[in-house]
């Protein structure tokens, strides 16, 4: 090892920044978004049918799902089991707000924020408690978040009624640009040759776009940073001098609102919501894809999506070995690809690969309660 | 302990359950001098260095950093007030860059949070190119230019020490705390370790404190040593007479651990 103490003159000066890293940054996510529009694009102009486009559409939607819990599960490392429920909320929010129900018909575009920032500070509510103490305390408290949504979705119907309960909320608007429905045969984007169901894929590419954009650059900014480091270490993060409850904050307040305005989105969609949709299940489901794609990756959360809807499409010819065949491959992928499709296993524990060391890897989680170091 | 002090404890302590970690100990650092800790295992180093960085809270006693009490202020809001530290057991950030670890550690010189790390924008981008600028720097003042883009998790334990001691320095701190730099280290390491500790003050403009086992180490860089034993101050001096006194020849014969 050479010496270390007086700065010795380096002849193979280290790679130095071509750029300033915040625009190699950009350049990248705004790359990266682009390819996914690319494919997009593609896939439009390729569906051979409406139905295509419309599922299609539902991978986008589960891959802004998937990209948002990435942001709490995969690079701030909190697990977050009541994910759908702020999904649900934001689709409430717009049911609510522009339909027959209460009659009243806001905006779509208005909607939207409005959306994700109900999300958000539901979010802010949940988190508050919880993400002040450590470890598993959050998922629980999710849990419960979850599940207490599901039943203030099904049970708001008496003595007032405001959900509607158990029927759902039917007849949504469509949203409208500056007067144009879209969703609606021969305007809009009907103009361009694109059916109802293409439009809505269109819109779901954009916001599919928007949060892939936000989510890398978040991943490369201070705060990306600092939720990549917390993962590893609470104590040496915040002997850094960050605000471990700020962060996981803010990490769970993203996502929260990400999946409020993917709500926001589906209902308009659907046309229709309903509590059903906004099970436990379906938390487990787009925690699945996350995990499946691989934790901490974006193009993982998008792989993750498409490989879970698409899936029990393919295997709907096998009928009553579907769900056999769907676990056989899931069980397939984990195990020879255990950090997913898109992860990268984690360096410097270079693993001896016996399955009983791995699985013992897996349990040892590094402990942080700032006492001993 | 007059204004002069940069770090100054009066009174420390901390229990755990029954056990008394650390047990009404004084401690004062000057300005741009290293001050050396030591003491047999299980004496209570590493929890006065956690009370003093604020990874633990005291049940007693008080800190102030140049005048201020900072007793009431968690671990991060120490961090950004230039009393930074590294860790018995080494804490990087393994599965992230050499150069990302020193960045993190630059938290409080950095600027953006949601809006400005996803819009960025001209004060984001200089603090961010300023930030990796300085890390940098400090890795290669350190002798790791060559990794700064490996996964710190990749890197020798030797290696990970120093980076460990570059994510406290990028920050221009005005304390460092050092727990143990030199543990795992083979000779020549020790000595490039011993080397690098010892001209941190005026390199850097900053105060030390250093636990450490190694008396070598300690002879090499220290001004003066505090000895504490079953958390309670022992006696303190230069290095020479401390090493010397025979309440601190016992301390460590007592436990056998003289490593
Ligand atoms: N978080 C904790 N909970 C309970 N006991 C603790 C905790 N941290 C430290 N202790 C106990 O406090 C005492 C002092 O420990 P500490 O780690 O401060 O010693 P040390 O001087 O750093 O020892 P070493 O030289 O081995 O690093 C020990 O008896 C230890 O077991
Ligand atoms: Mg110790």
């Amino acid at each position: 090892m050479t010496t270390l103490a007086p700065s010795p003159p380096v002849e193979t000066e280290p790679a130095r920044r071509a750029s300033s890293p915040d625009a190699a940054s950009r350049r990248t996510a705004a790359k990266q978004v682009g390819v996914l529009v690319a494919v997009c694009l593609l896939v439009i102009l390729a569906a051979p049918s409406d139905y295509s486009v419309r599922i299609a559409t539902l991978v986008l939607v589960y891959a802004a799902l998937a990209m948002g819990l990435n942001v709490v599960v995969g690079l701030a490392g909190l697990l977050d089991l009541g994910f759908i429920a702020f999904f649900g909320v934001g689709a409430y929010t717009y049911a609510l707000l522009a339909s027959d129900l209460h009659d009243i018909h806001l905006n779509f575009w208005v909607l939207l924020p409005v959306g994700m920032l109900v999300a958000a500070m539901l979010g802010v509510l949940v988190g508050l408690p919880a993400l002040r103490t450590h470890g598993d305390y959050l998922a629980i408290v999710t849990l419960g978040f979850g599940e207490i949504v599901f039943i203030l979705l099904v049970n708001l119907d008496r003595p007032v009624n405001i959900t509607n309960g158990p029927q759902g909320v039917l007849g949504i608007d469509l949203p409208s640009i500056g007067g144009w429905e879209v969703g609606k045969e021969g305007v809009f984007l009907g103009a361009f040759g694109l059916t109802p169901t293409m439009q809505f894929f269109v819109l779901a590419t954009l916001y599919v776009a928007a949060v892939m954009y936000c989510a890398l650059r978040l991943r490369d900014a201070r705060l990306g940073r600092a939720w990549r480091a917390m993962r590893e270490s609470e104590a040496a993060t915040s002997s850094c001098g960050v605000s471990i409850v700020r962060a996981k904050m803010s990490a769970f307040v993203f996502g929260a609102s990400v999946a409020g305005g993917a709500g926001v989105l589906t209902a308009a969609w659907y046309g229709s919501v309903f509590p059903d949709s906004f099970l436990f299940s379906e938390s487990i489901k787009v925690l699945a894809m996350v995990v499946l794609g691989g934790i901490g990756s974006v193009w993982g959360a998008l792989a993750g999506a498409l490989m879970l809807v698409l899936m029990p499409e393919l295997l709907r010819e096998f009928d009553q070995y579907r769900l056999l065949i769907f676990g056989l491959v899931l069980v397939l992928v984990m195990r020879l690809r255990p950090q997913g499709l898109f992860g990268s296993r984690s360096p410097g524990i270079r693993a001896p690969g016996t399955l009983g060391n791995r699985i013992r890897r897996r349990l040892r989680r590094p402990t942080d309660r700032g006492g001993r170091s | 302990m007059t204004t002069e002090h940069l770090l100054v404890a009066r009174g420390l302590a901390k229990r755990f359950g029954g056990l008394v970690a650390v047990d009404g100990v004084d401690f004062a650092v000057p300005e741009r001098r290293i001050v050396g800790i030591i003491g047999p295992n299980g004496a209570g180093k590493t929890t006065l260095l956690n009370l003093l960085s604020g990874a633990l809270r005291a049940d007693e006693g008080t800190i102030l950093l140049d005048g201020a009490d900072i007793t009431r202020r968690n671990a991060a809001q120490r961090a950004a007030l230039g009393l930074r530290r590294t860790f018995q057991n080494i804490r990087l950030f393994g599965g992230m860059t050499v150069l990302e670890n020193v960045v993190v550690g630059m938290h409080a010189q950095t600027r953006g949070w949601i809006a400005g790390g996803i819009l960025g924008g001209p004060r984001v981008a200089r603090a961010e190119q300023d930030a990796f600028d300085t890390a940098l720097a400090v890795l290669d003042a350190l002798g790791l230019g060559t990794r700064v883009d490996h996964l710190a998790g990749s890197l020798s334990y030797g290696e990970q020490r120093r980076v460990e001691i570059a994510r406290a320095l990028a920050s221009s701190p005005r304390i460092l705390l050092l727990d143990e730099p030199a543990a795992g280290l083979n000779s020549a390491e020790k000595r490039a370790a011993a080397e690098l500790i010892r001209t941190l003050p005026e390199r850097y403009g900053l105060s030390v404190v250093l636990v450490e086992h190694d008396m070598d180490l300690v002879t090499h860089t220290c001004s003066t040593v505090s000895v504490i034993e079953y958390g309670r101050p022992l006696c303190a001096g230069r290095p020479a007479e401390v090493f010397s006194d025979q309440r601190v020849i016992d301390a460590y014969l007592g436990t056998a651990v003289a490593r």
